[in-house]
């Protein structure tokens, strides 16, 4: 019988090298990919937008229209708590090990359902705050104070970060990260790119 | 490490040679994987080709915090596992067009030759797509368990149980050829 570190062995040993031909027909055509990519990129060097927005006055008032409205949706987002709600309720479960609300805070489409028991891999002792709550419309980010992860290979530390839609009028929870320090503002960056219109949810 | 930082900053920067020197650097690796997965030279090639090329178009856009390594090995583990649905390959007719291939369609193709190693891909070709994922990007890739938990969109749990049964099948698929 093989033992199975020989087996591990020998997989890492696995080698396959690309032929002479496919290297310069693969390398040709990335070369090429990435020109093509350079000559069609979006006018970068357009200039200031904010320049161009105030040169007339016309572009100033729907300017300020904008804002406006920009304004509303965050007022209208204020007004629904729920996605707080929401988010505390998923920390408080986390904390304690509360699978079946875990479940239920989840998004049915998500993979969290399937990876709830991963939870319990958090450090007992962990106290689960909420640092920072992000939403539009829609879609919200939660970034959680610093936790402890442990399993068979290692010990991880870092805030938990949380993305949450909202579906029919109900905010659930559709992605559940473990981050470090240097990588959330990362993650935040992300967010605001695909949500101009996130504002910060206050804690209370 | 460091190298892959300087070369993620620099092919953002729209750098011609960090791209050459990223290719370099990945290609085998990738295409080790990619034939680990598949076991068809012509879809592995494929797929490398694909995955770099759409690697090229995203300079402009690309933006990862993650090692460049598993990203790199997460790309052609989704597109293998694409192409893995859209043909419903078996494992035992690849393996026969793939060491047909090997040996004499290719001869530019250079492999591992040795008996072991021809075992052990076919071997690995009869495990369920799922357990030989699990155990190519755990060996080969250097995944953590966690991170292909998270690819595979699955348990820690259920990730260790694939990667034991895969490894205990292919002991035991071995041990049967070794007994023939």
């Amino acid at each position: 019988m093989r033992p199975e570190e020989n087996i591990e062995k020998l997989i890492k040993s696995l080698h396959f090298e690309a032929s002479t031909k496919l290297h310069n027909r693969t390398l040709n055509d990335v070369l090429e990919a990435h020109e093509k990519s350079k000559k069609t990129k979006p006018a970068e060097v357009q200039p200031n937008i904010w320049r161009k927005i105030m040169e007339t006055k016309v572009t100033r008032k729907v300017a300020v229209l904008c804002c406006i409205a920009l304004v509303s949706v965050a007022g209208a987002i204020m007004v629904g708590p729920s996605v707080y709600d929401t988010i505390q309720s998923f920390l408080s479960a986390i904390v304690g090990q509360d699978v079946s609300k875990l479940v239920e805070l989840a998004d049915p489409k998500s993979a969290i359902p399937r990876q709830v028991d991963d939870f319990k891999q958090l450090e007992s002792g962990n106290e689960l705050k909420l640092v920072s709550l992000h939403a539009d419309d829609e879609w919200a980010l939660a970034v959680t104070s610093d936790v402890v992860v442990v399993d068979d290979e290692d010990r991880e530390q870092g805030p938990l970060v949380i993305t949450l839609v909202k579906r029919d009028d109900l905010w659930l929870v559709t992605d559940v990260d473990l981050e470090t320090e240097a990588t959330v503002n990362d993650e935040l960056d992300r967010f605001f790119n695909n949500h101009p219109n996130a504002v910060e949810i206050s804690l209370r | 490490m460091i190298e892959d930082e300087l070369l993620k900053w620099r092919f953002k920067c729209g750098s011609r040679d960090a791209l050459c020197r990223i290719y370099e650097k990945y290609e085998d690796y990738l295409l080790t994987l990619a034939m680990a997965l598949l076991n068809d030279v012509n879809a592995a090639e494929d797929i490398v080709h694909d995955v770099f090329v759409s690697f090229a178009k995203s300079a402009e856009n690309f933006r990862l915090r993650g090692s460049l390594k598993s990203y790199l090995a997460t790309c052609v583990t989704n597109r293998a596992r694409d192409e893995i649905r859209r043909n419903r390959r078996r494992p035992a007719e690849l393996n026969e067009v793939t060491l047909a291939s090997l040996g004499s369609e290719r001869p530019d193709q250079q492999v591992s030759h040795g008996e072991e190693l021809q075992q052990l891909n076919n071997a690995i070709a009869q495990l369920p797509y799922e357990q030989r994922e699990v155990i190519i990007l755990r060996l080969k890739a250097g995944m953590k368990f966690r991170e292909i938990a998270k690819l595979q969109r699955v348990s820690v749990n259920t990730i260790q149980g694939r990667y034991r049964y895969g490894l205990n099948k292919l002991r035991s698929i071995l041990d049967g050829e070794v007994q023939k």
